[in-house]
């Protein structure tokens, strides 16, 4: 029975009353256990209302392969002009709309306060233009600006069978305020989607982040994000494989000090055979920093010959900081290659006087000692995005 | 005025006194050699000559070119013209081979005033120096010390000595895990590097190192202390006796 198409005031109205009632995610919640949502329940914050375009808020004139949110609420996106890609407004795709209020996964608090106070969404499709037509990354940019402001960002991309997009995203801005931008990825047959994330928002900021990725069969998302910003700062992803051979990569290197949050929240359920999924997350924590990394990998009866790996490190610079990792395997298939690994350290003592006793000062020392420690991660990144992806790491370690 | 002058040096480690006081002169040109039984003292010795943390000294000075170096951290000491061949060379995965001896000779070079090594002709000056102590090329691509054989952690050492050219070299058991093939090479290699103005300290517990490297003076190390001074005879004498009558002694 084909699904009712339903208005995207409809759904927003629903999602505000069900974060009503809700309200914010509670410690007690097991996906919530270790990110304490305290001091964005204590916020008194207003949710984005669409900017008079100012030369300020305006994207440069010639972009054709951009789009900026200010504050959430997308700028022109009647300006990108990009072979195979469509830019529209959700809330005039009502087949779209209902996707996204499927895909949602219920009880989820900050996925209904991110469509609560949406006043549209965007629509990205990508069409297939054949192999050699391979278009150029389009940049989603986050602009977020004043105090007290919730930003509600809603994105539905759809890449067609065989097509491919490359997005990068950047989410950037200061002031005191929430970004909760929720994205929901689908990717057809054959479909490929290249998806660099750069978190730098400043540090007064949150951002609690939830990305819903689809996959048919034969479909690829190679997600990379370096999480580098904000005082909370939440990345989740949960990527469905509900057909066979489809193949995910989630990297992230996280990056904390004082007493920062960090939060890298996955869940990828291989429903049909032949899926195979690669994580790894790198982190390094200085100060009073906190961070989790829980990724959930569930394994269908049916879905044979699934291969998941999962790897997490942690560096820690300061004593005060803390790591957590939580990885859960659920598997119900028998004949599945699964891992999963989570180191925890310190710069290692030997390593620094090696270092040292050749001359090389203790920041010098301590730098090559990070740098190796992300070695893994950055060779997993994808490689248009990595220098970009690598600009914020080392403006993360400049700040020293 | 001595190259190293370590006076009556008392170290822990950790609240465990290990070096007992320990006296020993080393003038510019000279080769002396430390002996001495299993946890006498030798590496502990040779890491806080480096300024290891973790290592303190108790009572005594470490003097070099007639300054103390107590007060100076490890890197600021190899800068100065100390180097340690270490006994367990430290893997660091992830780091580059070029990139760290390139790190080591800039550090010292600015540290003297000088410009930055040249990025192409340094390789050059790597890949010979590597081809003279029988490192292949190959070695110098990996992460420094990672997947290396034993001998070929003790040879890429000495490469590194050989990079740094310091005025102060302690070599601790260069020669355990090497064949005799590698014994020869690593022993020319130092020879060659060895001049009027350099002291070098060699700990061994074998008399055949000392037949290629020829000390001017060998030292018994027994629980934290010199218990015998000599020239080379005493290695000779070690190696037929064994240290039981110097122990005692002490
Ligand atoms: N970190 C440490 N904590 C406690 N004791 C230590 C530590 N390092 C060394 N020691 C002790 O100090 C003593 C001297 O050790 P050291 O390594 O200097 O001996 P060595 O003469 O080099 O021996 P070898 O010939 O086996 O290399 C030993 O008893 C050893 O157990
Ligand atoms: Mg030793």
């Amino acid at each position: 029975m084909p699904h009712e198409a339903i208005n995207f005031a409809k759904i927003t109205a629903e999602a505000a009353a069900r974060h009503a009632e809700n309200g914010w995610p509670k410690q007690r919640d097991e996906a919530w256990r270790f990110t304490d949502l305290n001091a964005i329940r204590e916020m008194t914050l207003a949710p984005a209302e669409v900017p008079s375009v100012t030369t300020e808020s305006a994207p440069p004139q010639d972009a054709k392969d951009l789009i900026q949110f200010i504050n959430g609420i997308p700028q022109g996106i009647d300006k990108v002009a990009l072979k195979g890609v469509e830019i529209a407004p959700l809330s005039t795709d009502s087949a779209r709309s209902s996707a996204l209020a499927e895909a949602v996964p219920s009880g989820h608090s900050v996925a209904d306060f991110a469509l609560a106070h949406a006043k549209d969404g965007v629509v990205i499709a990508v069409a297939d233009v054949g192999a050699d037509a391979v278009a150029p990354p389009l940049t989603l940019r986050f602009d977020y600006r004043g105090d007290g402001i919730s930003s509600h960002a809603v994105i539905v991309v759809d890449v067609a069978a065989g097509a491919n997009l490359t997005i990068l995203e950047e989410h950037k801005g200061d002031g005191v305020g929430l970004s909760a931008p929720l994205m929901l990825l689908r990717l057809g047959a054959g479909a490929e989607l290249h998806h660099a994330r750069r978190l730098i928002e400043g540090d007064s900021r949150h951002h609690l982040g939830l990305n819903l990725v689809q996959l048919d069969t034969g479909a690829l998302y190679h997600g990379d994000m370096v999480l580098a910003g904000g005082d909370i700062a939440r990345s989740e992803t949960q990527i469905a494989m509900t057909a066979p051979d489809a193949k995910a990569y989630l990297n992230a290197v996280y990056l904390g000090r004082d007493g920062q949050m960090r939060d890298i929240t996955s869940r990828i359920d291989h429903d049909a055979p032949d899926g195979q999924s690669f994580q790894r997350v790198h982190g390094i924590l200085d100060g009073r920093a906190k961070a989790v990394f829980q990724g959930k990998v569930k394994v269908a009866r049916y879905a044979q010959k699934t291969d998941g790996n999962q790897m997490s490190r942690t560096l820690l610079l300061s004593r005060e900081a803390e790591a957590n990792t939580k990885p859960e395997l659920e598997i119900y298939a028998d004949d599945v290659a699964c891992s999963h690994g989570a180191t925890i350290g310190e710069i290692d003592a030997d390593q620094l006087f090696y270092l040292k006793s050749r001359g090389i000062s203790t920041e010098d020392a301590r730098q090559f000692l990070i740098e190796a420690f992300l070695v893994d991660v950055v060779d997993a990144l994808d490689e248009p995005a990595r220098g970009w992806l690598l600009e914020a790491i080392a403006a993360w370690l400049e700040r020293g | 005025m001595p190259l190293l002058e370590i006076k009556n040096l008392h170290a822990s480690v950790g609240d465990k006194p290990i070096l007992q006081g320990i006296n020993l002169t080393i003038k510019a040109g000279e080769i002396h050699a430390i002996m001495g039984p299993n946890g006498s003292g030798k590496s502990t010795l040779a890491y806080v000559l480096a300024g290891r943390e973790g290592y303190e000294v108790t009572e005594g000075d470490i003097c070099l070119d007639g300054e103390s170096v107590l007060e100076m951290e490890a890197d600021a000491r190899a800068r100065a013209g100390l180097f340690l061949a270490f006994q367990y060379p430290v893997e660091l995965p992830g780091v580059g081979g070029m990139s760290f001896l390139r790190a080591a000779v800039n550090a010292k070079r600015l540290a003297q005033g000088a410009d930055e090594v040249d990025h192409i002709a340094f390789v050059k000056i790597v890949r010979e120096a590597a081809a003279r102590l029988g490192i292949k090329d190959d070695m110098l691509k990996r992460a420094v010390n990672v997947g290396f054989s034993g001998g070929e952690k003790k040879r890429y050492e000495i490469l590194q000595m050989a990079l740094l050219e310091p005025s102060m070299a302690i070599l601790d058991e260069t020669d355990s895990g090497l064949d005799v093939d590698a014994l020869r090479i690593v022993s020319e290699g130092v020879n060659a590097l060895k001049n009027d103005a350099m002291g070098v300290l060699v700990i061994t517990h074998y008399q055949r190192l000392l037949d290629y490297i020829i000390p001017d003076h060998v030292h018994i190390l027994a629980d934290g202390r010199v218990v015998k001074s000599g020239d080379k005879a005493l290695a000779l004498e070690v190696e037929k006796t064994g240290y039981g009558g110097f122990t005692d002694a002490a």
